[in-house]
């Protein structure tokens, strides 16, 4: 049992009370007081952490596993798990046909040999987007989609590209009567939904289209890396295999599991807690607008027609629509973006929803130098104007500069490297 | 959370702070549900539910209530949906619980969930909440908020999630 007696709990819920109250005060005073307490402040002295022991540093790191995990077929989707239904999403992943001018397809961006990224900052289909691809290996697993998780489901994250006017540029209309027309995508939907895509309404085979594309990239999981290897090695006291680990990857490991504490977000066997947070990236778009990255994402869940609480959810039971249905608006939701899952990231450069960093080491460097100035700059605030529709202040972040030495982040780099699988289990 | 400070004292309030309360309760997406039972049940018998009610849970208790509760799976797993169990007991001569509210924040981190959990009567005395998550690892505090009339008062219980 984690839970200690109910009045010790009281009281350190009081002196907690009390410390957070303190905090707010300082906090009121501005911005200045704020990154005076952030730089050079160390974790060790937070009720949160305390500090890692053998064993808690053992189970931190059996936390990252097994690999891949345990996952059933997605019951939103009655074409999840067929492997007729895969052949013909993969069949549309590469059609460009799908989009409005026949020039785009969903491979122009998710490239298979890069990790199914494409190696740009930001997407470019039709026009430059303002946001960097996302690989869809392992998307299977994930409870949000995108990086504002827009969507909720893999067959939603497939039909969403279908329709933005940078991407593929297509209206549903177009892409139901391609499928209709084309004998070859007709006879496709016919095999895999048993019956002819005549007899189905527009919104209904549109979203077939975008579930039969989700049967494809859900037999797209990674296969093991160097890390799962010592990961299960320690799990059963194999010694011998845990020394063929590099020395300097498990130096990072324990950076990254200890001091750098990078696992309260990078969490569990894909390192994502599957949420949102900020980094101190910039929500500034290079044309100057604002990308408010989760804030806009749960708007535009909840004015979805292919949410998991619409009509297109094939489950009955709506088993998954769990998150969809609790999700909050938050202010804290402003600015923040998925946090990625960090399997083959050495293969998916560059980083960030907005491609700004061009390396791993980049990446480590930013987290190393982190601090509140950084934090509060990469967001705008409101003055409190009327109708102003910013937040208020500047949020909490768990995130403290690091301040790591040359050796430090290059062991650190030398660990995300070792999460890239030997070999593609497709 | 500047509100908590002045709730998380654990004195009974006057309605006007239990209206700032619920204000907050809103704000940060708190859940709430009023009890099905009407407001004299026998507070011994249910101060004794509590003691027995709910096998492996936990409790909590503020001047005028005992919370047994129960995170449902048991063990509450990092960055996944949970559900809880709560069994609202008022000590002898209290008053019954005419509202209930449950949330749960990192005092450390100055974040709540990014969910808001649903809370719906099951039972006399009983409550289910679906819906909550801990997306990080660490202190969490679970808030129960209890209403009965015009005054409120919080119970809280950290724990350890990891
Ligand atoms: C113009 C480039 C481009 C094209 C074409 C494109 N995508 Fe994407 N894809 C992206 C970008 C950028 C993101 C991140 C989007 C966001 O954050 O909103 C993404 C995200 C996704 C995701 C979510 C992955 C995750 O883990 O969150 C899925 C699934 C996906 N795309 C599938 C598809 C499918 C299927 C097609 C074809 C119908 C397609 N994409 C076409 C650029 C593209
Ligand atoms: C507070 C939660 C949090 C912590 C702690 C955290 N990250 Fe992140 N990480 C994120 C988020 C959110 C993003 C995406 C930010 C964005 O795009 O604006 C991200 C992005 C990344 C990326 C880029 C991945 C990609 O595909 O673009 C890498 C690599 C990374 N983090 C590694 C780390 C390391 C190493 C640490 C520890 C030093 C760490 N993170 C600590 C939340 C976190």
């Amino acid at each position: 049992m984690p839970f200690r007696s109910a009045t010790v709990e009281r009281l350190r819920g009081l002196a907690l009370a009390v410390a957070l109250c303190g905090a707010s005060t300082l906090a009121a005073q501005g911005p200045h007081t704020a990154s005076a307490m952030a730089s050079g402040a160390v974790p060790a002295a937070k009720p949160g952490r305390p500090p890692a022991s053998d064993a808690s540093v053992r189970e931190a790191i059996l936390g990252h596993g097994p690999w891949p995990p345990p996952s059933s077929p997605d019951p939103s989707n009655r074409v999840a798990g067929s492997a007729a239904a895969a052949r013909f999403g993969h069949k549309l992943f590469f059609d460009p046909r799908l989009s409005t001018d026949g020039t785009v397809a969903c491979s122009t961006c998710h490239v298979p040999e890069f990790g199914y990224t494409d190696r740009r900052p930001v997407a470019v289909g039709l026009a430059p987007t303002d946001r960097n691809t996302k690989s869809v290996v392992d998307a299977r697993f994930n409870r949000w989609f995108g990086w504002s998780g827009a969507t909720d489901s893999l067959w939603a994250a497939s039909v969403r590209p279908l329709l933005d006017p940078r991407e593929m540029g297509s209206a549903e209309r177009h892409v139901v009567d391609r499928v209709r027309r084309e004998p070859d995508l007709a006879s496709g939907y016919r095999r895999v939904f048993g019956k002819p895509a005549d007899g189905v309404d527009d919104g209904q085979l549109f979203a077939d289209i975008g579930k039969a594309m989700a049967a494809f990239q859900a037999t797209l999981v990674s296969g093991r890396s160097a890390f799962d290897d010592y990961r299960d090695a320690l799990a059963r006291g194999d010694r011998r295999a845990q020394a063929r680990y590099p020395a300097d990857a498990l130096r990072g490991l324990q950076l990254f599991v200890g001091r750098a504490q990078c696992n309260l977000c990078h969490f569990g066997p894909q390192f994502t807690n599957g949420e949102f947070d900020k980094v101190g990236i910039s929500v500034r778009r290079p044309d100057g607008r604002i990308d408010w990255g989760r804030h806009d994402g749960i708007k535009a869940l909840q004015s979805s027609r292919f949410s998991l609480l619409g009509r297109f959810n094939d489950d009955p039971a709506r088993r998954t629509a769990q998150s969809t249905r609790h999700v909050a608006l938050t202010n804290e939701a402003y600015g923040q973006f998925r946090v990625p899952g960090l399997r083959n990231v050495a293969r998916t450069a560059p980083y960030m929803h907005d491609g700004s960093l061009a390396t791993l080491t980049d990446v480590v460097r930013h987290y190393s130098t982190i601090d509140a100035v950084k934090l509060h700059l990469a967001m705008p605030h409101s003055h409190g104007e009327p109708g102003d529709d910013l937040p208020a202040r500047p949020t909490d972040s768990v995130l403290r500069t690091l301040d790591l030495d040359e050796r430090e982040i290059a062991d650190l780099v030398a660990f995300l490297e070792s999460l890239s699988e030997r070999r593609p289990r497709r | 959370m500047r509100t908590g400070c002045t709730h998380s004292r654990k004195t009974r309030a006057k309605a006007a702070v239990a209206a700032a309360v619920t204000a907050a309760a809103t704000a940060f997406g708190w859940a709430s549900a009023a009890a099905a039972q009407p407001a004299a049940a026998p507070a011994a018998k249910a101060a004794g539910d509590c003691g027995t009610g709910l096998p492996g849970g936990s409790r909590a208790t503020s001047a005028n209530y005992t919370i047994a509760w129960r995170a449902d799976p048991q063990k509450i797993p990092v960055g996944r949906h949970f559900a809880v169990d709560l069994l609202v007991c008022p000590k002898t001569g209290s008053a019954v619980a005419t509202a209930v509210a449950i949330d749960a924040r990192m005092p450390s981190h100055g974040h709540g969930m990014n969910y808001k959990p649903t809370l719906k009567p099951v039972g006399e005395n009983r409550y289910r909440a679906e819906g909550l998550m801990f997306h990080m690892p660490g202190q969490w505090e679970m808030v129960f908020d209890l209403r009965a009339g015009d005054t409120v008062e919080r119970a809280t219980q950290v724990m350890m999630v990891r």
